[in-house]
Formats: structure tokens, sequence, C-alpha cells
């Protein structure tokens, strides 16, 4: 080479120190290693389940978020009333079973938030589910008899209807007009589950959001977890740009309940998915959504569908019972309300 | 043969100064290093069904792949870069996108196929001020 | 270093022949536009070398304009691609011209050909193609013109050597 620059020495060393240079800027900028966040996506529970992680090093990475995903399918297959050989189902089908003991306290607390919102959330509308056919795979256009829903509400108004043995670890169902239906709590209780099995593998930054609920512990680095609200009626657009914390870490859970999730319209009128236990209808509550905040997604879920069924006034009443909630709602001329320490700027 | 090389390197040694020779060792090294980059994984998609992969396609060439879903069969159409799910045989779904995806970590999805097609590699903003707006997840 | 021809004279021979070497490259079955040699581009080098910037850009203008004529492609898309490259290529001297540095033939011709392949192909992304898979081929597209510019650029020396020593036009065409 030495015929191709004038002077020898120097110019070797400038030329090595230009493609350790060139290499060093192409090859940075696509190293997976300098991104810090990951994201993966699986479909689980019927809708898309994302877990980003910040800061965890590739291999652990995807370990700690596989066995997150497989915590969240081992829940689904344990309470989902889809699924025919779930612990849940064989309840339905048996009207007593002996269960987990995971998924007893499941039942425990979501009684207990049955009870904080004088049964406007309950789990036991699985046959007025069904009915209203909202979670076939084909969705429904057309909702059922009033008959039929009038017989129903007719077998479910009184009293309680689901037993639990702490003694036995059963559960019994002693209405007939009652069947388990865990989705207005499963899906948040999947999002913890998921959270305790990335701490466990050691993760400290992660934002789990399955399909549009979340919860997120930690930050991204030295900026906070930063999460938009959709808008109810227009998908693409945003209402609220929640950020997890401002210095300190935040672990938060925000579910979203609305009317806008699964629904049809039938001669000119919307039937949405979450329904009222005292008349077996599409709650009307004059809202079109509720987001809770709080540290459990379990109760954020439990709650969100109780604050919709409830309505506002209702609600704020309800609220202040209760410690460490944050909700915002959106009502159904557009106009909205949050709780003083709802993280989240309208935008 | 060789007598020709040495002619061919005399003449280049006469034919350029200094900054010449700086100008093709940058650029020949610039032009390597773009070569022998790794692929980049924005130009594949991956198709999972049921979150077990199935397979990757390439999105430089178009193509319509079939795929068997919960419900029948789901088709993967590429073209022109760009990916998205053509048919499938089940009648009203639920799925939450199924639009044309090009850009990286974008998603389309057919939920009761039990389908979902991924353009590999991460999410990359095109820039800061994009990354500054960024969100690290939407809530509905 | 000037001969005694005049200047616009020597500019209409360059280009003249730079024109000519277009067409007869173009007569040339190659696997597309991109898969040129380019030896017009040695008239612009031998132009701008011997006897300016400006003068190197008059020439590739009348190269293009009156290349494209003689084939038949005036304002056709191929006319448009040629002039980006073109366009590229002379920006690039304009400034290796304000440069400090001393560049000869050879070092101008790489980066101008370099040049000359990104403004094409970006060009025809812009007018054609329009998706970006384009540009995955552009390194290798980069890598046959830093060939073809090292070509043309010891060329474009050769010839310069010629015009510097003798003082007569008829340099041009020996």
């Amino acid at each position: 080479m030495k015929w191709l620059f004038a002077k020898r020495g120097s110019n070797l060393i400038s030329l090595i120190f230009i493609v350790s240079l060139v290499y060093g800027a192409f090859f940075t900028g696509s190293n997976s290693s300098n991104n810090k966040k990951h994201t993966t996506t699986q479909l689980l529970m019927g809708t898309l389940v994302s877990i980003t992680t910040w800061g965890v090093e590739d291999k652990k990475e995807s370990k700690a978020v596989a066995d997150a995903f497989l915590e969240i399918a081992r829940v689904e297959s344990l309470m989902s009333s889809h699924k025919k050989s779930s612990q849940v189902s064989l309840i339905n089908l048996k009207q007593s079973q002996i269960v987990d003991k995971e998924l007893l306290e499941l039942i425990k607390e979501a009684q207990r938030i049955k009870k904080l919102s004088n049964g406007a959330f309950d789990l036991g509308l699985g046959k007025l589910i069904t009915m209203w056919g909202f979670s076939t795979d084909n969705p429904p256009n057309k909702p059922p008899e009033d008959t039929e829903i009038a017989s129903w509400l007719n077998e479910f108004k009184e009293g309680d209807g689901i037993a639990i043995s702490e003694k036995n670890n059963s559960i019994s169902i002693t209405k007939q007009a009652i069947a388990l239906d865990l989705g207005g709590i499963a899906k948040g209780y999947a999002i913890d589950r998921a959270i305790v099995s990335l701490k466990k593998s050691g993760v400290q930054n992660a934002l789990v959001n399955a399909g549009g609920d979340l919860r997120g512990i930690g930050k991204k680095g030295d900026k906070p977890w930063r999460v938009g609200i959709q808008h109810p009626r227009k998908q693409d657009k945003l209402i609220v740009a929640t950020q997890w914390s401002n210095g300190q870490n935040v672990d938060m859970a925000m579910v979203t309940s609305g009317d806008y999730e699964r629904f049809f319209i039938y001669k000119e009128k919307r039937y949405h998915h979450i329904l009222n236990p005292k008349n077996g209808y599409p709650a009307k509550s004059g809202l079109q959504s509720v987001s809770v905040q709080t540290n459990s997604a379990t109760l954020a879920d439990g709650l969100s569908t109780a604050f919709f069924v409830l309505g506002e006034k209702a609600s704020k009443e309800l609220l202040k019972q209760i410690e460490d909630v944050e909700i915002l709602i959106v009502r159904s001329d557009g106009t909205h309300w949050q709780s003083k320490g709802f993280r989240g700027e309208w935008l | 043969m060789k007598n020709l090389g040495f002619k061919f390197f005399s003449l280049l040694k006469k034919a350029t100064y200094p900054a010449d020779r700086w100008v093709m060792a940058i650029s020949a090294i610039i032009l390597i290093a773009l070569v022998i980059q790794p692929h980049r994984a924005g130009d594949e998609v991956s198709i999972y069904k049921d979150n077990q992969l199935l397979m990757n396609l390439s999105l430089n060439s178009d193509s319509i792949t079939p795929v068997e879903g919960r419900l029948g069969e789901v088709k993967i159409e590429v073209k022109d870069g760009q990916a998205r799910l053509l048919e499938y045989s089940s009648l009203r779904l639920i799925g939450t996108k199924t639009g044309w995806i090009k850009n990286r970590g974008e998603i389309a999805v057919c939920v009761p196929c039990g389908i979902l097609i991924q353009i590999k590699g991460d999410k990359k903003p095109a820039t800061t001020e994009q990354k500054e707006k960024l969100f690290d997840g939407i809530a509905r | 270093m000037k001969t005694d021809i005049r200047p616009d004279l020597l500019i209409a021979y360059f280009a003249a022949a730079a024109v000519a070497a277009h067409v007869l490259e173009a007569a040339i079955p190659g696997p597309g536009p991109w898969f040129k040699m380019g030896l017009a581009n040695i008239f612009t080098l031998v132009a701008f070398f011997h006897l300016g910037w400006g003068a190197a850009a008059i020439v590739s203008i009348i190269r293009v304009v009156a290349g494209s004529l003689a084939l038949g492609t005036f304002l056709s898309p191929t006319f448009f691609l040629s002039f980006s490259g073109a366009t590229g290529a002379v920006a690039l001297m304009g400034v290796v011209a304000l440069s400090p540095f001393r560049l000869g033939p050879v070092g101008v011709s790489i980066l101008a050909s370099l040049a000359h392949m990104v403004s094409q192909v970006v060009m025809a992304w812009v007018l054609i193609i329009g998706h970006d898979g384009i540009f995955l081929a552009l390194p290798w597209f980069l890598i046959g013109s830093w060939f073809t510019g090292l070509v043309n650029g010891l060329l474009a020396f050769l010839i310069l050597k010629r015009v510097a020593q003798h003082q007569t036009m008829e340099i041009v065409w020996r």
C-alpha cells in the first residue's frame, strides 16, 4: 500500500480512525442492543397483548416476556368461560366445583367489588351475556327478545347466588339464572399476573397492554411511560395523554370501559356490551367511557365496569368511599370530568 | 497480464494527487460498509398463528400466501413493500387492524382466525421530534 | 493552462464529443439506464479541469439535452433521469471547485459518478418506483459507479495531458 499515500505512518492511523468512525456510525444505528425499549405482541384473550420492556438485555428480555405471556395464557385457560375446560366453565356446568385457591381469591375479590358497587359489577351474568352474544366470534346484530331478558331478570333478581367455601376450596352456584363470567375482571387479573411474572424475572421497567387495558411499572430511562387514551368515537384520535410518574417510579394500572368496544347498531340504537345487572340491558348511564387508574389492574378492570354502569353521580359517591382510585369519564355529549388525582392531560 | 497490472497502477499513481487517493479510499470504505450491513429487518413480515411463528415473507417480492387459520384459510398478500391480510372465510370479524402495513413493528391481525402478521424489527421513530410525541401504548 | 483556441469553441468541441459518446453508448445494449460507463462524462471532466466549472456545467447540459434530442428521448422519463444525474454531478463539481482540496480528475470523477448515481436513483424513486426497496440496491449501483468513475477519471487524465501539451484542437480527436 506504499504507493497509495504520500506519508506512511500518520495516514495509516487516520485511515484506521476513519474506518472505525464510519463502521461505528453505520452499525450502532441498527444494533438492537442499543435500542433499550422492546415490544412483543401476542394474540391472547381474544385481543392483542403487548409487553414493552425497557433497559433489559436481549436474552433476558425474551425469556422474561415469554414467561409473562405464558402466565397470561395460563390465567386465560383457568378463567375463561369460553374455554370449555376452564375451571370457570366447570363451575357453570356442574354448579359446584373445587377450584384453585387463586380462582377462589379472584372470585372473592369480584364479590367484594360487586358489594362495593351495589351490584353494578356482577360476575354472574354469564347467561345474560350469552343471550346478547357479545362474546362469540360472530358478533350479534340484533338484541334478544324482551321476554327472554325479562324472564332471566326475574330469576336473577333476588339474592346472591354464589357460595364460596373457603374450607373446601369450592365455588357453588345456587341460582339457575347465574353463570359465572369473569370477563369484567379477568383481563385485569391477567395483566397483574404478567407484571408479577416480569418482576420475578428481574424486569423493573415494563408496560403491559392487553387490548387497551394497561399496567406500567418503572420508566424508560429518565422518561415516564406515556400512554394515549383513544377517542371513544374516532379510532385514530387520542383524547388524553397519560404519563406514568413525574420523577418517582409509579406502578399504576389503567383500564377503560366504553360503549364502543363491542357494540352493534339496531334500528338506529346502539347496543353495547356493558350490561346493567338491574335491567338486563346495556347500561344507559350517560357515559361513553370510564377510565380508572389504581395500583391493581384487577381492581381497575372491575371498577371501570362498575363506574360505567353506575353513571356519573353514583360513581362520584362511590369514589368518596374508596382510596387511591382515580377516574376519567367521558359523557355521551363528549364533555369530560376527571378526579383530581387522575394522571392525564386532555389533548 | 501482470505487466498490464503494473502499467495500470503506475498510471494511477501519476494521475492522482494525495487528495484523490483519500477520496478513493474513503468512498470505497463507505461503500463496502453499506454493502455488508446486515439485512435490515424492515424487509420481512412474520406470520404467526396462535402466537407461533409460521414463516417469514420477504416484502421485496409480491406474493399471495395462504395460511390455515382457526376459521379457515387466510391469505397474506405482499405488494409494493407492504403486507396485508387479504381474505378470510369467516363472516364478520373483530379484527383489530386489517389494512396494509409496511413499517417495522406494525401489526395486522384477524383475532378469531388466530392469525397475526407483523413487520419484523423494532419500531423506529423517524425523527427525534416524533420520538417525543411517541406513545408507548394506546388505552381504550 | 490555456490553449490558443477560443474557450467557447473548445466547449463546443467538448460538448460535441460528449454527445457523440452519449449516443454511442446508448447504442450498446445493457441491463438498464444505470449500467452504462458514462463515457460522456469524460468530456465534462476535461472541460472542468481545463476551463473551469462553468464550462463543465455547459458541456453537461448540452450533452443531456442534445443527446436526448438525438435519441428521441427528450422530456421522457429517461431524460429526467439523465438530467437529474448530470445536475447532481455538476453540483458536486461546484462544491469541489469551491473547496480547498486539490483534487485531480480521478477523485472528482469518482465523486461526481457517485453523486450522479444517487441523484438518478432519487429521481427514479420520485418519478417511477415509489417504494423504498430501490434504496436497497443503491449500494451495489454505487460500487459500479465507483469503478466507472475511476476509469473515466483516468481517461480524462490522459486526454487532459494531451490537451495541455498541444496547442491545437486536433488533439481532442486524436
